[in-house]
């Protein structure tokens, strides 16, 4: 029986130091933990050191403002599982010590070594909150206040509250400033409801991301520890300069109360009930002083502490190719406000919108990260170009002044493309562009052929204005007169001849009667054909030269004469003519024939010519 | 003999002010190039006080602008314009100047005709209008002879023809240069040189307030009486406002 006993002990054991041997494989963890993180001075609390292998020597650091009431408690543990077929195991080895604290405030219990097998260890290092002791509770000193059970009247802002909290009351515009609500409570609180944040005007916020180790704590406020309870923490950045007010919050919190006590089967038992508390919190001012005047003109908004690195991919490219500029701003303060810088790129460049790349975490500073801002560009023809440097300007919040940043900017080559070179300058050719109008400003002044001229009236209306109407008319009016005046002197001279033409040729023709008398033949015939083309010449206003034999029956039928008469006429011409060198027969009957014809032919003429004048 | 030296001191005299006035233009114009508009706008300033030139009133204009004188930079502008409606760098700026004052007003729309009488009769100066009209007048009177002393009938009829077109553009051009005229030397037009002006109903502080204009915009003046003034605006509205806030173009 005994030997049996003895196998299986011996089984166990060799189990055993197997175990062990597995777990000096393992990498070893060593953790140090405490009961509770607040404590109040003088108030004992346990602080543990676990391992997962058992160690040679635990070596608690130097502690300051803790005393040790107690320890080292050394325990060991160690646990095997079989899950199906498969075997975990554990082992720990806890060295506990009890604590007091001596001092006030946050303290941090440093790592403690551990040597194991020849090799030192160390654990992480604890903070622990010690709050002072309440007043008028010297005895109690129990860190946690205890949810207490109340009554309902016992139920008052001094056991339950709501405090909205600032980081700062005085800053900049644009200064970032932590505002946290807390619910502090000495009562059982079980739930809350009616959440009202208030709108927080002339802020825009950022929320906190609170996790849970950080959400409910114990607070040391007006002499009395409080469990307190992060509702909502964010950072603000006041919009504007002056007293801006932080409005209550608002919430109703339903708290258990004891209401008596009942005698039951199992003794006395407490009756509790839930009463429901509205709470708010108090207002707060915040004293927002402005900027400094004059802003920069590159001012960018920011209000912090604020550093900029520029990088360009490349300097020489081809074109069609793109080109990145990348500006980083790096900092802490209102980083999502930061205004982009405006990179003027020459005017050729397609120009696409920068991508901007946020990364940042909140902070009781603001937003502590950065932005990058990449700008694309893309070059469409080669040549030299000057991307020009930018600054931008932001509020120091250290040093209290405008601080500024700034980039030279960046000279660029631009080569032809390679390559695709001719399909390219194809695609130029046929592409062109419209002449872009990139600003327009006034028209330069006028340097040249500037004429300057005394001041002076017009000329118009004025006296010789008048005069250049007035002496051309005149003149005109004169010279119409006088013209006027000359015609009709020239019609009057050749009115008078027609009408003396008959007497002329009457007085012609008494000459001829008288040479016929004579008989002075040739003689008498001159005188007739003088006559007859002198009476002519008077009565059509004609020139003696002017008219011939040729000419004359055409001028005497536009005169109304019938072609007849002027036969006649032309007839009677030709024997006179016939008859002045004709030998001398019976002349005087001639003559006197001829004579008569031409009497009668100018009265008949005479008859003619003046019933058409008329 | 007295009389001569007389003269000739006067035309010597005239001909250094002339000088002095050019190498004054000069440096003038390299302020402004060197961008020192204030100085120059000093320089066009005096020059102007004894010198008249569309040119000069231009460069006036822009010395003004660039320093942000809107109001007193249209001023000028229009003056160039009164002298020489034909300045094109001038109606440009002032477009452009006009595009950022504070006032748009929307003209009233008036009888074709009246705009396009008023616009033909600004486009030139009045005294280029004068000179066409004399032209023609003795174009007229030769076209006149022509008709009276001809002696072909197609000739006459022709010359009869001209001389009446002749006799309808004296008449009209005649027309043109007094209105022209008119305009001119009655300096209807201001522009309202104060930041803003309440325009009220009667010409006294407590008439009731009708409008606002604003630096640059351009008024007709009807009538004054005492230190007001009588004004009406493009789109047809009348008020009064203190004379003193305006400044005939």
């Amino acid at each position: 029986m005994l030997q049996k006993y003895t196998k299986q002990i011996l089984l166990i054991i060799i189990q055993l130091f197997a175990t062990s041997f597995i777990f000096a494989d393992e990498k070893v963890e060593f953790n140090a933990q405490v009961n509770r993180k607040d404590v109040v001075v003088g108030d004992p609390f346990q602080l543990s050191y676990v391992l997962n292998q058992k160690a040679n020597d635990v070596r608690l650091a130097e502690l300051e403002h803790f005393e040790i009431l107690a320890g080292p408690s050394i325990s060991q543990s160690r646990s095997v599982q079989f899950i199906n077929g498969h075997q975990t195991s554990s082992f720990s080895y806890t060295v506990t010590y009890v604590l007091r604290a001596k001092t006030v405030g946050k303290h941090t219990i440093p790592a403690a070594t551990a040597t194991i097998d020849g090799a030192s260890y160390k654990s992480n290092a604890l903070t622990i909150n010690v709050l002072p002791q309440e007043e008028g509770s010297k005895g109690q000193n129990n860190a946690q206040p205890q949810a207490q059970v109340a009554n309902s009247q016992q139920i008052t802002a001094d056991n339950l509250f709501l405090l909205a909290q600032v980081s700062k009351t005085n800053v900049r515009e644009q200064e970032a400033l932590m505002l946290t609500y807390k619910l502090f409570y000495k009562v059982d609180v079980i739930s809350i409801d009616n959440v009202k944040f208030p709108d927080l005007k002339g802020f825009t916020t950022q929320e906190v991301d609170v996790d849970d180790s950080r959400r409910n704590g114990v607070e040391h406020y007006n002499g009395k520890n409080y469990n307190t309870s992060i509702l909502k923490q964010m950072v603000v950045f006041p919009q504007k300069s002056g007293k801006l007010t932080i409005e209550p919050m608002k919430l109703t919190a339903a708290v258990r109360v004891q209401v008596g006590q009942q005698r039951s089967f199992f003794g006395i038992v407490p009756v509790f009930n839930e009463v429901e508390k509205a709470l708010s919190s108090k207002a707060l001012t915040i004293n927002v002083q402005a900027l400094p005047n004059p802003e920069p003109a590159d001012f960018c908004n920011g209000v912090g502490k604020l550093s900029m690195t520029t990088e360009i991919d490349k300097l020489e490219l081809s074109a069609n190719e793109p080109v990145t500029i990348k500006v980083t701003l790096k900092g802490t303060g209102n980083l999502k406000m930061i205004e982009n810088p405006v990179i003027d790129f020459p005017a050729d460049f397609e120009v696409y919108e920068p991508t901007v790349r946020q990364d940042y975490r909140t902070s009781g500073e603001g937003m502590v990260g950065s932005k990058t801002i990449e700008y694309l560009a893309i070059p469409r023809h080669p040549g030299e170009f000057k991307i020009p440097g930018f600054s931008l300007s932001y509020f120091d919040l250290a040093s209290d002044s405008y601080k500024q940043l700034t980039c030279d900017g960046f000279q660029l080559t631009v080569n032809k493309g390679t390559g695709t070179t001719s399909e390219e300058s194809v695609n130029y050719s046929n592409n062109q562009e419209q002449v872009k109008t990139i600003a327009t400003d006034i028209r330069y002044i006028n340097t040249d052929n500037l004429k300057l001229s005394p001041r002076k009236s017009l000329w118009v209306g004025s006296f010789s204005y008048w005069l250049a109407y007035l002496v051309p008319l005149i003149l005109a009016v004169a010279l119409l007169i006088f013209f006027r005046k000359q015609a009709r002197e020239n019609a009057n001279v050749a009115h008078v001849k027609s009408k003396k033409a008959n007497k002329v040729a009457v007085k012609r023709l008494k000459t001829a009667d008288a040479l016929m008398k004579e008989g002075k033949k040739n003689e008498f015939y001159d005188e007739i054909l003088k006559a007859l083309w002198g009476y002519l010449c008077d009565k059509l206003s004609i020139p003696t030269s002017a008219l011939s034999k040729e000419n004359v029956a055409q001028e005497l039928t536009s005169n109304g004469v019938t072609t007849e008469m002027a036969d006649e006429f032309i007839a009677l011409l030709n024997a006179c003519e016939y008859e002045r060198y004709a030998p001398m027969q019976n002349s005087h009957d001639a003559m006197s024939n001829i004579y008569n014809n031409s009497i009668q032919m100018i009265s008949r003429l005479e008859d003619t010519i003046v019933r058409t004048n008329k | 003999m007295k009389k001569i030296l007389a003269i000739l001191s006067f035309i010597i005299l005239c001909g250094s002010c002339c000088l002095a006035s050019t190498e004054q233009l000069k440096q003038a114009n390299e302020l402004y190039a060197n961008g020192n508009y204030a100085e120059a706008a000093e320089i066009y300033n005096t020059l102007l006080e004894e010198n008249e030139s569309a040119d000069l009133y231009y460069n006036y204009g822009n010395a003004l602008y660039k320093q942000g004188e809107l109001g007193k930079a249209i001023l000028n502008y229009e003056r160039a314009l009164r002298l020489n409606p034909r300045h094109a760098d001038a109606k440009f700026n002032l477009d452009f100047v006009n595009q950022q004052i504070t006032d748009r007003i929307d003209a009233n729309s008036t009888f074709f005709l009246n705009t396009f009488f008023r616009k033909l009769s600004r486009s030139l100066p009045a005294d280029t209008w004068g000179t066409l009209s004399v032209a023609c007048f003795l174009l007229m009177l030769v076209a006149f002879f022509l008709y009276v002393f001809g002696h072909a009938i197609t000739l006459r009829k022709i010359a009869f023809t001209i001389s009446a077109i002749c006799l309808f553009f004296v008449i009209v051009f005649g027309i043109f240069a007094q209105h022209q005229k008119r305009y001119i030397e009655q300096r209807v037009e201001a522009i309202v040189m104060t930041g803003s002006v309440t325009v009220k109903s009667s010409p006294d502080e407590s008439g009731t307030e009708i409008f606002v204009l604003h630096e640059g915009t351009k008024v007709e003046r009807q009538d004054a009486l005492g230190t007001w003034s009588k004004i009406k605006i493009a789109d047809g509205q009348v008020g009064w406002l203190p004379t003193s806030t305006i400044q005939p173009i």
